[in-house]
């Protein structure tokens, strides 16, 4: 039995009556008032809106009839005892209820407190971790820096005075395309490592599907060369609402993906359009598709099939899942019908904004 | 005879000055070395270099530090070194006055392109008036926007982020700088919409999927007409 439930309170009540009874001949009839209201004052603050008029009502009743002449009746001869329970009502139920009211407050404010630090705790965590991983991707990247800068240095000083022997050609070119590997490594490291952490905020605008098409085959085309890539979309412009570099991100490592999964001179094929509320991103290959078994941990960290372009830890599609997942949409993967698999990307439809629509005009 | 050109580094990394020093000096020019914010400053004022590369990580305080000060009495060309993720620092660094940036890790020809780039823009005298690049040209004060000698009707606002960027040939523009020029300063907070007026641009002078690429975009950052 909760001590703030209507019968605790009852019980409670009842209790302080038997006492007032007790100690009636030594205080009188009009002190027992004061005894109930001390009572209901004290505890006010523990009770809720209910039980204080319970405990208000039920002990004016019970001094009304137990107490106040004459006894055993509801009545009240003298007109000033009339005033004093009135006035005595009204000052346990206000009384109570404001204790209550500041109970209330108290807890809130409390609470508000505590959120307020959780939420400091919070910034405070996610900028060490910022730090910490600017930290880590500074230590990466100087001394591939000097590296790099030294070795295409030493290439530029050996094209203009080219020597016979080319073991400088080749080893140079190898400690440059091996740095350019391991910076793409470190990439995809710290991309994932920033996902995890929950640290990326998504900086979001208006743009067309196709632009994200075309500048997703040009930055990748130095690596995808033994490919031939087409592209579709629709006649008017799909617009996105997200982040351009992310989900730019997204379709690269798809495309790469397609690239290290399909013979030389095969197609990829990337294609847009809209569709029932969601925008559908497609990127196709001509590959050997992909085993059903695996299909399901496609997307997992670190799972590679074997690959042609070699290198890679096995992120670049988790990696875009995430990505993907950070705009509200999926990837999906099948293997297609003749030849090869398709990914998608799935994105929420959002209409567009009329500045939009009309800036075409 | 071209007068030796003096180049100030400023990294506090050490093995990153020694390559760009020995690549520069390869190259003809002649090299100075700062480490710090401080030094940077300093040593600006007291050999007075025609180009500054400029590291944003400093240890005694922020690279755009050493750009606001001496931006304030130089306009000597700045490239600033940054890393990939960085998308913020690059706008900043491009808002304050820098003239290009590279992202580290980078290629010793790639910094030297840049070089000659940055070394140009502080020669002009202004923008030509008749702009070539590729198959575009653009007439600026008449108005006339030709590609491969067709002439494109252009909206008035695709023709200012147009001759805006053509002021710029070859350097990165940001958003807000596009956002500033054409609707004004009241609106650099709007960067949201700018991609699909740049794309309608681009729609028009590369109107096919292998059109030759003109505009090129700095995800993030902005844009670059390049000079073909």
């Amino acid at each position: 039995m909760a001590p703030d439930s209507y019968l605790g309170v009852g019980a409670g009540i009842l209790l302080i009556s038997l006492f007032n009874y007790i100690i009636k001949i030594y205080i009188g009839y009009r002190a027992v008032g004061f005894v109930f209201l001390l009572a209901i004052v004290t505890f006010g603050p523990f009770l809720r809106f209910g039980t204080v008029i319970l405990a208000s009502t039920l002990s004016a009743l019970i001094w009304n009839f137990f107490f106040i002449p004459p006894q055993g009746t509801f009545t009240i001869h003298a007109p000033e005892d009339v005033m004093m329970v009135i006035t005595y009502f009204v000052i346990a139920v206000t009384t109570g209820l404001f204790s209550t009211q500041l109970k209330k407050n108290e807890t809130m404010i409390r609470k508000q407190n505590e959120a307020e630090r959780h939420a400091k705790i919070l910034t405070e965590s996610e900028k060490l971790l910022r730090t910490l991983l600017d930290g880590i991707s500074h230590e990466l990247k100087t001394p591939l820096t000097a590296i790099m800068g030294a070795a295409t240095t030493l290439q530029s000083q050996h094209d203009k005075q080219p020597n016979e022997d080319s073991i400088y050609k080749e080893l140079l070119k190898e400690i440059v395309s091996s740095s350019e590997r391991l910076n793409y490594v470190f990439e995809n490291m710290l991309d994932m490592t920033r996902l995890e952490s929950n640290v990326i905020h998504l900086k979001r605008e208006w743009f067309d599907v196709l632009e994200l098409i075309q500048f997703s085959i040009d930055r990748q085309s130095k690596r995808v060369v033994q490919h031939t890539i087409r592209f579709y979309t629709e006649e008017e412009p799909i617009y996105v609402h997200g982040d351009f570099t992310i989900l730019e991100h997204a379709l690269s490592n798809l495309l790469l993906n397609a690239a290290s999964y399909s013979p030389e001179h095969s197609k990829i094929t990337l294609s847009a359009k809209k569709q029932e509320g969601v925008i559908l991103i497609a990127v196709q290959d001509q590959g050997s598709g992909i085993p059903e078994e695996y299909i399901p941990r496609v997307f997992d960290k670190f799972f590679r099939l074997h690959a042609t372009l070699s290198g890679g830890l096995g992120l670049g599609l988790s990696i875009a899942k995430n990505w993907v997942e950070l705009h509200g949409g999926t990837i999906t993967v099948k293997n297609n019908s003749d030849q090869g698999a398709v990914f998608t990307i799935q994105l929420p439809y959002v209409e567009p904004p009329s500045v939009i629509l009309d800036s075409a005009i | 005879m071209r007068a030796t050109r003096n180049i100030l580094i400023v990294d506090d990394e050490k093995s990153i000055r020694k390559f760009l020093k020995v690549g520069l000096e390869m190259e003809g020019y002649n090299i100075f070395e700062a480490s710090s914010v401080h030094e940077a400053i300093q040593y600006s004022v007291a050999h007075r270099p025609d180009l500054m590369i400029l590291d944003l990580g400093l240890p005694d305080g922020d690279g755009l530090d050493v750009l606001n000060t001496i931006r304030e009495w130089s306009a000597i060309p700045v490239i600033v070194l940054t890393v990939k993720e960085d998308e913020q620092n690059k706008v900043k660094a491009l808002d304050s006055g820098a003239d290009d940036y590279l992202t580290k890790p980078f290629s010793m020809p790639e910094l030297l392109a840049r070089l000659r780039v940055a070394w140009r823009h502080g020669e002009k005298e202004g923008a030509p008036p008749v702009f070539r690049s590729g198959p575009l040209e653009v007439d600026i004060p008449g108005h006339i926007v030709k590609l491969d000698g067709n002439v494109i009707r252009m909206t008035a606002t695709e023709f200012a982020i147009l001759k805006l960027l053509i002021k710029h040939a070859g350097k990165v523009v940001t958003h807000r700088q596009i956002l500033k020029e054409i609707w004004g300063p009241n609106s650099v907070d709007q960067t949201q919409y700018i991609r699909v007026y740049v794309g309608h641009l681009r729609k028009k002078i590369e109107p096919y999927s292998d059109s030759t690429r003109i505009i090129q975009t700095e995800p993030g950052v902005g844009y670059c007409l390049l000079e073909l």
